[in-house]
């Protein structure tokens, strides 16, 4: 099964995730969804989804200097963000059981 | 030094390729993106992940909702086409009521006609060198399957023939058209001798670069259009002659 095309649904959520442990800036966030074990995503996406989710009002930013290089734009979630988050979450709980029922004991 | 010059360059470059990819979204939305990715472009060990500029803005606009780049060129490439349309019609009706000595119709398709170029010469700079675009219009290729149905490509050769002579045939009248225009504005005959042929070579020249550079088709199709209406007219009044109705020549 293709898993990019399962990711094109929930690539929101797992950025909420990821930004709700630590606030990250765009290439940040794409390195750890990779460690987390999303190794198909897309860096385009990832910075195309911090942008939704910005202009949505379910993130806040902000700029850190940076001693390497350029600066760095880290987003964080907002109380907006966190309760969507929320929901997410268990909407997708919700629809992971019901597949793992579904599935049973043939998969 | 210099590799870090020439690094300087390819980063620049491509960040400007990328604004330009993502020229129609709001500028502050343009930085904010490109805040976004600098970090990483900055970085050789991952930069090259981010692909090309066109790729990323694609992909990019895929996640973030953002109209595509496929969309606005669908509608530059529609807006082209009905300027084109428009332009046709109004220069045929305009070569049609070329000779009506003293209607108010000539006088006012004059400042039409140029109004209509304007247009013409805006849209054709908005769709730039990308005239692929309107060929790919859904309506564009239903026009042409009904057209030319299963036109073989040496049938095209012979279309391409046929378009050389076309641009021969109406060189003399657009000549007629534009003279017959330009004397209802008083122009004395020798002025509007030179402007008739200055109108005849340029949109001739036109013709023969649309063969090869479809963006001249915006100039060429309605100078067609233009010498179609006049010969319509001339053949009206042709016909009131050999009727015998030449008494009078306002036709």
């Amino acid at each position: 099964m293709d898993v990019s095309q399962l990711l094109k649904g929930v690539l929101d959520l797992a950025v909420l995730a990821v930004l709700d442990k630590e606030d990250g800036y765009g290439y940040d966030v794409v390195r750890r969804l990779r460690l987390a074990g999303l190794d198909g995503v897309g860096d385009a996406s990832v910075y195309g989804t911090l942008r939704r989710l910005y202009n949505q009002g379910a993130l806040t930013s902000y700029v850190v200097p940076s001693d390497e290089g350029p600066h760095r734009k880290y987003y964080g979630l907002n109380d907006a963000g966190r309760r969507r988050l929320a929901e997410s979450g268990a909407t997708w709980r919700g629809f992971a059981a019901t597949m793992t029922d579904l599935l049973g004991a043939n998969a | 030094m210099n590799t870090s010059d020439s690094k300087k360059d390819s980063h620049d470059a491509y960040i400007a390729e990328l604004r330009h990819a993502l020229a129609d979204l709001p500028r502050a939305e343009v930085d904010a993106i490109v805040e976004d990715v600098t970090p990483q472009l900055a970085d050789a060990a991952v930069a090259e992940e981010l692909g090309t500029p066109a790729e990323l803005a694609a992909e990019l606009r895929a996640a973030a909702g953002f109209p595509t780049g496929s969309t606005r060129r669908t509608l530059t490439a529609r807006i082209a086409l009905w300027v084109l349309v428009l332009a046709t019609g109004t220069a045929a009706y305009g070569g049609f009521i070329s000779n009506q000595l003293l209607s108010n119709d000539a006088r006012y398709s004059m400042p039409v006609i140029a109004l209509v170029l304007v247009a013409s010469w805006f849209v054709v700079g908005q769709l730039g060198r990308d005239v692929a675009a309107v060929e790919e219009l859904p309506e564009v290729r239903t026009a042409r399957k009904l057209l030319f149905g299963a036109a073989s490509s040496r049938m095209l050769g012979t279309l391409r023939l046929v378009e050389l002579g076309w641009l021969l045939a109406r060189f003399p009248l657009i000549l007629i058209g534009t003279l017959l225009l330009a004397v209802q504005f008083g122009w004395n005959s020798g002025m509007a001798g030179v402007f008739a042929v200055a109108v005849a070579v340029v949109t001739t020249a036109a013709g023969y670069r649309s063969l090869t550079d479809r963006r001249w088709l915006w100039l060429s199709v309605p100078a067609g259009a233009w010498a179609i209406g006049v010969s319509l007219r001339l053949a009206v009044y042709l016909s009131l002659v050999v009727e015998g109705h030449i008494g009078y020549v306002n036709v």
